[in-house]
Parts: structure tokens; C-alpha cells; sequence
């Protein structure tokens, strides 16, 4: 069983909250790990240690209410997030806040190069080929 | 030199600058006779909001400008690599694309940034990111002359920035996304994708140059109004946005800065 991260920022609960809406945007396929079982969640106080005061206690907040929604509902607060770049509805500036917080967080976690302590498999950059390289 | 200090706010005394901040989680206090602010269009409009300037000065947080840019990305048959090599080594300096209020930059994206503008959530993200070694982009800038916006403290601690996508904004883009298919089709893409989501990175304005503290902030001497002991000289003092990259500008602004500050010390 992986143990569970702890944070200097979010509690448990919020934590698991990110890994149900990591897995929406990042589901894994039959080449790439899940968000959750890449484990990059591991590595979530380096993010948010940089994050703005108060977009921190905002994060919080979310993250503890999202705990509590059932993942369909989950699953349609993202894709109106996504949405709410193409079309134009009540509250999708907030819907667009809100995808770049959780979209950005989830996979900036999941594209950082960076993996869980027990994860044996090839992180998703390695799978990319990205090689940064200035020859 | 303090480093890792940031700087929170700033108290004018009759003799001497206080800047309030932290460094480490721990409090600090820095002093000076005079403070030069250089914390561009993102820190330096905040800044002076914490300190207590915004009712004094009307015209703090006005004329934010950021010439909004926008990525197109094209699937080709053959491994490209974009991400390697010299970062921006091309340029597109055909004089008509400016005329008409946009420029290119081949800005190649790293994964993050790729897979939150293109991705979407699911399955989409690696079909995307699958073929991430045979995708070439175009990064679209658009000249921002439209109706400035505005930067303000939100309510509850952090900052608002209103900028929104003004007409003439949107026929720019319309007008250069047309350029950028038709490049794209003569590379032979298979597949082209336009990003709607607008971000920047040149942020500038809110704390403009101009003689009217009604709708500026700093005199033309780069003292913020009525304040002899505190300079600004960043991209926030742009009275409004040139049309292209800011840094040679801040550079040039802060030669002229230092010109003044010598001759008034």
C-alpha cells in the first residue's frame, strides 16, 4: 500500500482531494501511469510553497469541498472548467480560475519529472522523449 | 545584500524609507533614504496598494497593459523535436505582421505548460502528449492597444487583474490565426490545434509615467506622486504597451532612472 504524503500546506483530506481530481485530468492509459499511481502528489509542498497567501487558503477551501463531491460530480466541474475557454456562461470566469488552479497544480505535479518514492515505472517525461538539450 | 526577502510594504518617514517583508517566514524590516521599486507590473502596483497608496494616488493600478498571446501547435509526420536546441533562436521580423498588430515567436512549450494549454482532461491529454516530439508551435502576440485594464487588491488579500479581450483584440487574433494555418499547412501538418486560452508574459502598466496622479503614478523624475524618497522603474511605469518585448525598454528606463537619481543625490 503507498503511503500516504503529508504536506506542510494541505492536510490529508485535501491531498486526497487532488489525487481524485489528478486521476480526472490524468486518468493513465496503457503507456502513461495515473496521476495517482505516478505519485507525484509526494511532491505537492514544492508547488504550492511558492503559491500567493491567499491563493493558498483559496486551494484549501476547494480542495476540502471537492472532497465531499462524488467523482461524477467532480468529473463535470472540470469539463466546465475546460469549457469555459471555448463558450461563454454564468460563472465561467470563476470556472476558468478554477481549471487553472486545479489543471495547473495536477499537472504541473504530474510533468515535473518527478515521481513517487515507490513508483518503479518510467515518469511521463522519459515516456515523452523530452530531452531538453542545447548541442 | 538581502536575498530571499520579500518585500510586503513600505512606510515613507520624514527621513528615512521602512520596507516591511519577510525572509525565511521570519519578519524584516529594511532602511534606507530612498527605495527604488523594481518588482514589475505584478509586485510593484500590489506593493503600494499594501502600503496605503491607492486612495492617494487615483491613478495606481490603471493602464495595465500585457499584449495578450496565444499558442497555436501543428502535428507533423516527422519527429521534430521543437523542445531542443536554442530557446527562441527564430524570429519572424517581417514588418507587414506588425503593421497589421501582431508578431510571431516560436516559443516550443514545455510538457506542463503543453499539456494544460492542449491537453484537456483524459484521454485527450495523451493523444496530445503521445506525439509531443512531432509538434511544432507558433506563439501569437497581439498588440495591445486596446482600452487598458486595470491591477487591484482583491478583497481578502491578493490581486485582480482585469484585463479582458477587447474587438480589436479579437480581430487581431482573428487575422493572425489565418496566418498561422496557412503556415502550418505549407509545413505539412497533419493536424493544428489554437489554444483559447489568452495569458502573457509581459505584464506592464499600473503604476504609469504621466504628469496626473488621477491617472498616473510617478512624475517624470520616476518618484511616485508626492513621495521624493521613493522611485519606480519597472515595466509597471509603461504609460501604455509599446507592441513588443518590454525588457529593452526597462532597460532603457533604468538608465534614464539612474541618470536622475545621480543628479538628485
Amino acid at each position: 500500500m503507498r503511503p500516504e504524503p503529508s504536506s506542510a500546506y494541505l492536510t490529508g483530506l485535501q491531498i486526497r482531494a487532488l489525487v481524485r481530481v489528478g486521476n480526472i485530468y490524468l486518468p493513465g492509459n496503457a503507456e502513461f501511469l495515473s496521476f495517482e499511481e505516478l505519485g507525484c502528489v509526494e511532491h505537492v509542498d514544492g508547488v504550492v510553497a511558492h503559491a500567493d497567501a491567499a491563493d493558498l487558503r483559496m486551494l484549501r477551501i476547494l480542495l476540502t469541498a471537492l472532497w465531499f463531491l462524488p467523482r461524477s460530480l467532480l468529473g463535470k466541474i472540470v469539463g466546465l472548467g475546460l469549457r469555459a475557454f471555448h463558450e461563454d456562461f454564468p460563472l465561467a470566469a470563476t470556472f476558468r480560475e478554477l481549471d487553472y488552479g486545479l489543471n495547473g497544480l495536477a499537472k504541473t505535479l504530474y510533468f515535473s519529472g518527478r515521481k513517487g518514492s515507490t513508483c518503479p515505472e518510467p515518469d511521463p517525461l522519459e515516456l515523452m522523449g523530452y530531452s531538453p538539450k542545447v548541442e | 545584500m538581502v536575498t530571499r526577502f520579500h518585500a510586503h510594504d513600505l512606510e515613507v518617514r520624514r527621513d528615512e524609507v521602512t520596507v516591511r517583508g519577510h525572509r525565511d517566514g521570519k519578519g524584516l524590516e529594511l532602511h534606507g533614504r530612498h527605495v527604488v521599486l523594481a518588482a514589475g507590473a505584478m509586485g510593484t502596483p500590489p506593493l503600494l496598494f499594501r502600503s496605503g497608496y491607492g486612495k492617494r494616488i487615483p491613478g495606481l493600478g490603471r493602464h495595465f497593459t500585457c499584449h495578450p498571446q496565444f499558442m497555436a501547435c501543428a502535428r507533423l509526420d516527422a519527429v521534430v523535436d521543437a523542445h531542443r536546441g536554442f530557446f527562441q533562436s527564430v524570429g519572424c521580423s517581417d514588418s507587414r505582421f506588425e503593421e497589421r498588430g501582431f508578431k510571431f515567436e516560436t516559443n516550443f512549450m514545455p510538457p506542463i505548460i503543453f499539456s494544460m494549454l492542449f491537453g484537456g482532461a483524459g484521454g485527450s491529454v495523451y493523444d496530445m502528449i503521445g506525439d509531443y516530439r512531432r509538434m511544432a508551435c507558433l506563439e501569437i502576440s497581439i498588440r495591445d492597444d486596446d482600452e487598458p485594464g486595470a491591477i487591484r487588491p482583491r478583497h481578502g488579500g491578493g490581486t485582480v487583474i482585469d484585463r479582458p479581450l477587447g474587438a480589436s483584440h479579437r480581430d487581431k487574433l482573428a487575422d493572425a490565426t489565418q496566418v498561422v494555418h496557412e503556415c502550418f499547412v505549407q509545413m505539412g501538418a497533419t493536424d493544428t490545434w489554437f489554444c483559447p486560452r489568452a495569458f502573457s508574459v509581459h505584464p506592464m502598466g499600473g503604476c504609469t509615467l504621466g504628469s496626473d496622479p488621477a491617472d498616473a503614478a510617478v512624475d517624470e523624475s520616476f518618484h511616485l506622486f508626492g513621495e521624493e524618497r521613493v522611485y519606480v522603474c519597472d515595466s509597471s511605469t509603461f504609460p501604455n504597451a509599446p507592441g513588443r518585448n518590454p525588457s529593452l525598454t526597462v532597460m532603457a528606463l533604468a538608465l534614464r532612472a539612474s541618470e536622475v537619481m545621480l543628479r538628485e543625490a
